[in-house]
């Protein structure tokens, strides 16, 4: 049953990959045929949430963790592409950017699916590679910049990855993600550390983080909108396979290093995040310091006793699911405001939103207080789960974490107030993409209520 | 339906409430009402009075708090029937003379309110079953009182009392209705004060105030041993004194003149002085078992000793006060005096008979004294209030010659008048002559003495005001008999007067008879060691009949005017003067204890409540705050600092370091990469190693 879903949800994403690829001149098609198939992937995916199996097959297995994430970004993508309507016109390869969505997509549910090195690493690398192209898509020079520095220092991580495979294998002996061999603690140390490299630079670990803002804060922000969570959700789930092997080794030393740089991620993303004057440049800073939460999240599952891994697990997927819905309708709504091939927009020029569209603003300013932390919104569950899980065991985390929502709140108000309490006529343009963001923020609405129904 | 009884007492008070209520109807209403609540009581005392004869004690009861003990209900003994059939009927009567000489007077409904309340006040008061409720009666009717004397609160002269203008001692002697009726409160809340501490002690004593258990007198060998019975004693029964209006509180009773005469005849006359004397009377049995107890515990002497000195506060009343009357101006002040008088003879009838004979001797003298006075003295204050009507003046300088023209009034006062005095037939002879006789018999020289002189000085003044404003050249025209409303109640009870006292043998048994089935009754005893007197009764025979006709012979047919004599000598004047100031007792209290505490009232204003608390709350206080959150301002003024320039300028700094980090340039990221990576590889495994 399980091989078989995979295979149809390969089979589903990869004709569709094909006939984008051959319908590239029938704009409507290829963007229907896109939905279509992520439709049915989530569909897919649902059905094998439900029903997870236990026990890795071959290469293969999952558990419902997997599968969940997995679930989030194929619907937070659908909504993306319903954005992507009305901008991809003006590019000169819309079909590759759907071609090129559904790649990435491939390459993520590699990633949810892999018992293995080879799935695991081909997987990855095909997510990455996606994703630098995609940065690449629109052609302007903004994006061609980002893109080049993102793909420069992937170069550079890939190395490390490949590094870190190779001694990972060697230790083990094995091609299996799930064995449980025994490490040596300066060898897990070692392997730690290099997936630390290697997959947080894509989240924006300080100090790997050092494209990003160049990357997210100027190029299109249409492409963006799906590399930035779709990246997240990639490296937690790298993250969390690979520590059913790594962290009954080093179980203290996990904690104290992921937590470590989660700190240093996030008071760097915050405080660097006070002062931005332009709404990208503001929203790649806010992305480091989310992947600095996440990171906690991630340092948490090595903590051992009552509910933690369970409050870590939950809180990583609920966060997951606030940062994939938030991020993907800011982004989208700063390509309402961008011109063709402009520069990217400042704050300042956000005045007046309030009163030219009142309903957009709202859908922005719900989706920013998310990401905020503001209760009952989802940002605020996803991060209270992320904040409790430490809590027993390592309460510095918890506490400075407090301490930077605190300073983050000061940027997220700032945007909020550009909104309303600034003068000017912003126009937004591509009613598709506006209405996208405004069912972003429904959904973040929506999905609020999520703990009350189902808990940890 | 034994439940009817408590209308004795919630009669009045229902009355009370609906004339609240029905404040805006006519008074002929309004009376009705008052005057049916009334009645209903009167009637329910009968109703009891005839449960009694047949020789069963009603005693209806309900809790009311639970954690003190105290019920309320009915309790009709002997004591309290008897009692109860005095006031409510003689209040019904006087209710009846209220709708005629109130009539257009203002103050309608005040005047019933008050008047229903405190008939139900007295009821209560009478017929309770514990001490608590008793002085929730008690205070009752001191609230109606207080209201009553000054029911005509706007002070015009006419309702004064005394000579507008003459000063004792510096003090005013001249009184409106507003300052009696504070001086009737005051006076007799001190006394309060004394009860409620004695009450308050039983409660400690026993766990209740029933009346029940304070006659089995348990509290007396107790209080004994803690050395504080005779203490005891005077609180408990100072509220009694002040009450009954006993030196030296009987000062409010004389002001108390101010009110209506319908009032005046039926609180300060028949009915609210004799409370104290009720008290008393209520307390003889358990005094004789206390006796008992204690002479079982050798203290045989202290039981005695207080009736001793309860016997000499009666007689010495008794005496100044007819001192004060055979020099008054006023018809009611005279009467005033006299009732004070006469409740010197109560208490002194009361203690005598209790040491002679036992509490049987105490309740039947001190009864039927109460009796006999309430009816006469109701009659005079009620004629007297026809008369003052009539001739629209209180001084007996302006009445005179009203035999004339006011027949049956006249023959009225007249019967009341001989009853006072004390000459046989008359009711008045025979109690008088009961109490002077027991005096005698304890051998107490002093209040024998005291107590036959102040006959012979009854007698004096009551004929004395009898002539002036009965007999002589008339003074007024157009004076004329009162309607009947008003005429009927005081004529019956003048003739009531004489009946009663012919009928005296049989009814004296009777009495007797219904008072054995009295709380704590028990049989003869004698507690006085002392032996008789003898001659006493045979010498107030004498000087009442002798200084009756004497003097009504002097001032009628001769036309004697002793004051233009008096006013020569000056030995005289100033004997006249002394005795018209009242001994400068009002004066001596005014310029001591008044004055004294006016000055205390107002340095305590002056130095403590300005100079001390005021000065504290509004300078010290806010000076002192003032000066504290000065010096927090530079604490403030640094930790602002702190919090919007210093932090504010370092977050700065941080932003701007780390935005420098950013140079755009991609060779630099790299070298980032590799160089932060190398340097946590070097942490790491330097840690562990």
């Amino acid at each position: 049953m399980t091989t078989e879903l995979l295979l149809a949800s390969i089979i589903v994403l990869f004709s569709s990959m094909l006939l984008t690829l051959f319908l590239e001149r029938k704009h409507n098609i290829s963007f229907t045929i896109t939905i279509i198939s992520l439709g049915l992937a989530s569909i897919l995916n649902g059905i094998s949430l439900l029903n997870p199996p236990s026990q890795p097959i071959g290469e293969v297995s999952t558990d419902a963790f997997s599968q969940a994430l997995l679930l989030i970004a194929l619907l937070d993508m659908i909504i993306a592409l319903i954005g992507f309507r009305d901008p991809s016109r003006e590019y000169k390869h819309p079909g590759g950017l759907f071609l090129l969505v559904a790649a990435s997509v491939l390459g993520l549910l590699g990633i949810a699916w892999s018992g293995s090195i080879l799935m695991l690493f081909a997987s990855w690398m095909l997510f990455s590679v996606s994703s630098y192209a995609l940065m690449a898509i629109p052609r302007d020079g903004f994006s061609a910049s980002g893109a080049a520095k993102y793909g420069l220092m992937g170069l550079a991580a890939t190395n490390l990855f490949l590094l870190f495979l190779g001694i990972l294998v060697s230790s083990t002996g094995t091609l299996s993600l799930y064995t449980h061999t025994p490490l040596a603690i300066t060898t897990a140390l070692g392997l730690m550390t290099l997936i630390l490299a290697s997959v947080g630079f894509k989240i924006g670990v300080f100090p790997f983080h050092a494209w990003l803002p160049d990357a997210y804060g100027y190029a299109d922000p249409l492409p963006i909108s799906v590399i930035a969570p779709l990246s997240k959700t990639a490296t937690v789930l790298v993250l969390y396979k690979l520590s059913v092997t790594l962290i009954p080794s080093a179980r203290d030393l996990w904690t104290l290093l992921f937590g470590t740089m989660a700190v240093l991620t996030m008071t760097y993303g915050n405080i660097t995040a006070l002062l931005q004057p332009g709404l990208q440049g503001l929203l790649a800073y806010s992305s480091i310091a989310q992947a600095g939460y996440l990171l906690i999240g991630v340092a948490s599952l090595a903590i051992q006793g009552g509910e933690t891994h369970r409050y870590a697990l939950y809180g990583l997927a609920i966060q997951l699911l606030a940062y994939s819905l938030a991020k993907t309708g800011l982004f989208l709504f700063a390509k309402t405001l961008r011109k063709k091939e402009g520069r990217p927009i400042l704050l300042n020029e956000l005045g007046g939103l309030g009163q030219v569209d009142p309903l957009l603003s709202a859908s922005v300013a719900i989706l920013t207080l998310s990401l905020m932390g503001m209760p009952p919104l989802t940002g605020f569950w996803g991060k209270l789960y992320l904040f409790l899980a430490p809590a027993s065991q390592a309460p510095w985390l918890t506490g400075l974490a407090l301490l930077n929502t605190g300073i983050a709140a000061a940027y997220y108000v700032r945007l909020i107030k550009a909104l309303y309490w600034g003068k000017g006529e912003p126009k937004p343009s591509y009613p598709a993409t506006t209405a996208a963001v405004k069912i972003l923020a429904v959904l973040t609405l929506i999905t609020g209520v999520i703990p009350f129904i189902l808990g940890p | 339906m034994t439940e009817a009884l408590l209308l004795a007492w919630l009669g009045p008070y229902i009355a009370t409430f609906m004339v609240l209520i029905l404040s805006k109807a006519s008074w002929k209403a309004k009376s009705i009402i008052a005057i049916t609540g009334i009645l209903s009581s009167a009637l329910a005392s009968t109703l009891g009075l005839l449960e009694l004869l047949t020789g069963h004690e009603p005693h209806l009861s309900y809790t009311w708090i639970k954690t003190l003990g105290v019920n309320i209900g009915v309790y009709f003994d002997g004591l309290s029937t008897l009692m109860a059939l005095v006031v409510s009927w003689l209040s019904f009567l006087i209710a009846v003379y209220s709708y005629e000489y109130m009539r257009g007077e203002g103050g309608e409904t005040r005047y019933w309110i008050f008047f229903t309340f405190f008939v139900g006040s007295m009821m209560l008061l009478i017929l309770s079953d514990n001490l608590l409720a008793m002085f929730v009666g008690w205070e009752g009717t001191g609230l109606a009182s207080y209201a009553l004397i000054g029911h005509w609160f706007t002070d015009e002269e006419e309702r004064w009392v005394g000579d507008p203008g003459r000063k004792a001692l510096g003090i005013p002697m001249w009184f409106e209705p507003s300052h009696s009726g504070l001086r009737a409160l005051t006076f007799t809340r001190i006394g309060d004060v004394g009860m409620i501490f004695g009450i308050a002690t039983l409660h400690t004593l026993l766990g209740t105030t029933l009346l029940s258990e304070v006659s089995k007198a348990t509290w007396a060998s107790r209080l004994f041993t803690a050395g504080v019975l005779p203490a005891f004693l005077w609180l408990l029964f100072l509220g009694a004194i002040a009450k009954s209006a006993q030196f030296p509180f009987h000062e409010w009773l004389v002001t108390a003149m101010t009110g209506p005469t319908s009032v005046s005849a039926l609180i300060h006359a028949a009915t609210m002085v004799k409370a104290g004397v009720y008290f008393l009377l209520r307390f003889a049995p358990f005094l004789v078992a206390a006796h008992l107890a204690l002479n079982a515990i050798g203290a045989p002497n202290i039981i005695p000793s207080f009736l001793e000195s309860i016997a000499l506060l009666g007689a010495f009343t008794a005496f100044i006060m007819a001192t004060m009357a055979i020099v008054s101006r006023e018809l009611k002040l005279v009467l005033a005096f006299s009732t004070a008088s006469q409740l010197g003879y109560m208490f002194l009838g009361v203690a005598a008979g209790t040491l002679a004979i036992g509490s049987l001797g105490g309740l039947a003298s001190g009864f039927s004294h109460l009796m006999s006075h309430a009816v006469f003295k109701a009659a005079l204050f009620l004629a007297a209030g026809a008369v003052i009507h009539a001739v629209h003046s209180r001084f007996i300088d302006d009445m005179g010659g009203l035999a004339a023209s006011m027949k049956l009034t006249t023959i009225a006062f007249l019967l009341a008048a001989l009853s006072l005095s004390g000459i046989p037939p008359f009711a008045g002879f025979w109690t008088k002559d009961e109490i002077i006789h027991l005096t005698a018999e304890d051998g107490l020289v002093i209040p024998t003495i005291l107590a036959v002189t102040t006959a012979g000085l009854t007698a004096i003044y009551t004929a004395r005001v009898f002539a002036r404003v009965f007999t002589g050249p008339p003074k007024s025209e157009h004076v004329h008999e009162p309607r009947p409303a008003m005429l009927v109640p005081y004529l019956f009870l003048g003739v009531l007067s004489l009946l009663l006292g012919l009928a005296w043998p049989i009814l004296n048994t009777g009495i007797e008879g219904l008072l054995e089935h009295t709380l704590g009754v028990q049989g003869q005893l004698r507690l006085t060691e002392h032996t008789g007197i003898s001659g006493a009764t045979e010498a107030t025979l004498t000087l009442a009949l002798g200084g009756f006709l004497v003097v009504l012979y002097l001032y009628s047919s001769k036309k004697w005017t002793p004051y233009p004599r008096i006013q020569a000598s000056k030995l005289l004047s100033s004997l006249h003067g002394f005795l018209y100031d009242r001994w400068y007792l009002n004066a001596v209290y005014y310029r001591t204890i008044v004055a004294g505490f006016q000055a205390l009232s107002s340095f305590t204003s002056k130095y403590i409540d300005r100079g001390v608390i005021d000065t504290f709350y509004h300078r010290v206080l806010p000076a002192s705050f003032i000066a504290l959150s000065t010096s927090t301002r530079l604490i403030e003024s640094a930790y602002d600092a702190i919090l919007h320039v210093k932090l504010v300028n370092g977050f700065k700094a941080l932003w701007s370091g780390f935005k420098q980090m950013q140079t755009g340039r991609a060779p630099h990221y790299l070298i980032y990469f590799w160089l932060g990576f190398s340097i946590i590889l070097l942490i790491i495994i330097l840690w562990v190693i």
